[in-house]
Formats: structure tokens, C-alpha cells, sequence
């Protein structure tokens, strides 16, 4: 009989190799989703008169809400209190953070680690502040300038 | 299952539950990496409706139970 390869990085040209995610989902996308989901919650929580606020705050409370949708962008579920903590008391600049990063998600293909900086969140390389938003990119603008000074 | 894919479940999971126009809008943006200008233009679409539709969907998605596997609780 012949033998059976089991080890495929090693044995599969380089070319051949599936990079992308098997759930179609390109790391672009997947961290833009995580981006735009908390960027829509935080939108319904600056309104506490909105049509929404509700049910929003009901889905930011429960944390098994914002641990899958960590999972989707495999960040730590430590990140989840200062997560919330943002929801809460500061939802416009939780806000206008999740706009500017999407922007810079979308040309960029990263966002994560740059959000948790952006909300003053641990990260492996260590805490930042919002204010470290204006290192990353050039369109940092009136937004950071907003948020810094919050 | 991994946890990256028990919280992409839910997302997975948005194509077969969405409304229609908004799963056009979701598959587009997410998983084909268009362009909001591009979906707009492919599908006749006013902007505003777009954002729209986009806000809808993740409030749509919001609605979506988590999976049993996705929590602590269930681990």
C-alpha cells in the first residue's frame, strides 16, 4: 500500500496551500465584522432614547454576547470587562473609535489589537491610551483629537 | 471545535438566517470584501439605505442566539 502523508505543510508546495479561512471569512472581514458589531452597539447606547437602547443594553450585559464575538477575532476574554465598562460609560467615543478603526480595517486588514489600545485595553504588548490612536494612521484627524481630550 | 470557530458560528450562521437584503449586504462587505461605493453600484442601491440595511443587519445579528458551545459556562 502507499504511504500515507499526514504531515500536508510539509509535503504541500507552497502555492497550493489554502490560506484563507474555511468559514469564508477573510481576517480583513472577520475583524471588520468584530469592529462593526461593537461599533453598531455602541451606536444604539449613545441613544438612551432610541428605538434600540433596550435590547442593546440587555445584549452588552451578558457577557456570553461579547465572549463569541472575541472569538470570531480569537482575543481574550479578559478584554471583556474594560469592553463593557466602554459600552457603558462612554458609548459615543466607543463609537467614533469603532469608525475610525473600520476605516483603518478596511484598508489595512488589521484592527484589533489597534482597538484595544484605542479603549485603553491590555493587550499582549501591554496598555495604551486612546491617545496612541494618532501613531497608527494619518487619518487619525478630529476623531482622536475628540477622543484624546474625552 | 475551536474557539474561532464556535464565535463564527453565529456569523456563518447569518447567511442562511438573514433577511435576503440584508445578507446581500453582509456576504458583500464581509465575506467578498466589497466596497460600500461597489454594492451600491452593483445593486442600484441608494447609500443611505445601504447603511441602513448595514445597521439593521447587525442589530439582526445581535439577535442571534450564541451558541451553547460559546459559553463559559458550557466549556
Amino acid at each position: 500500500m502507499p504511504k500515507i502523508v499526514t504531515d500536508f505543510e510539509k509535503d504541500v508546495p507552497a502555492e497550493l496551500v489554502v490560506t484563507g479561512s474555511r468559514d469564508g471569512f477573510s481576517e480583513r472581514g472577520r475583524g471588520l465584522l468584530f469592529i462593526e458589531m461593537i461599533g453598531g452597539a455602541a451606536a444604539d447606547l449613545a441613544s438612551p432614547d432610541g428605538e434600540y437602547y433596550d435590547e442593546t443594553l440587555a445584549w452588552v450585559k451578558d457577557p456570553r454576547n461579547l465572549e463569541a464575538w472575541l472569538q470570531i477575532v480569537d482575543a481574550s476574554p479578559t478584554v471583556i470587562p474594560s469592553l463593557q465598562t466602554a459600552f457603558l460609560e462612554r458609548p459615543n467615543e466607543l463609537k467614533v473609535a469603532c469608525e475610525y478603526l473600520s476605516r483603518s480595517a478596511a484598508r489595512t486588514g488589521g484592527g484589533l489589537e489597534r482597538f484595544m489600545r484605542a479603549m485603553g485595553m491590555d493587550s499582549p504588548q501591554g496598555a495604551s491610551s486612546l491617545g496612541d490612536m494618532d501613531n497608527y494612521d494619518e487619518v487619525a484627524g478630529a476623531n482622536v483629537v475628540g477622543l484624546s481630550a474625552a | 471545535m475551536s474557539s474561532i470557530n464556535q464565535g463564527t458560528s453565529v456569523a456563518v450562521r447569518a447567511l442562511d438566517e438573514l433577511p435576503k437584503d440584508q445578507r446581500e449586504v453582509y456576504s458583500a462587505r464581509y465575506m467578498a470584501d466589497e466596497s460600500r461605493e461597489a454594492t451600491c453600484r452593483r445593486l442600484g442601491m441608494d447609500p443611505a439605505h445601504y447603511d441602513h440595511l448595514l445597521a439593521q443587519t447587525l442589530r439582526s445579528l445581535r439577535r442571534m442566539a450564541v451558541p451553547v458551545s460559546a459559553c463559559p459556562a458550557a466549556a
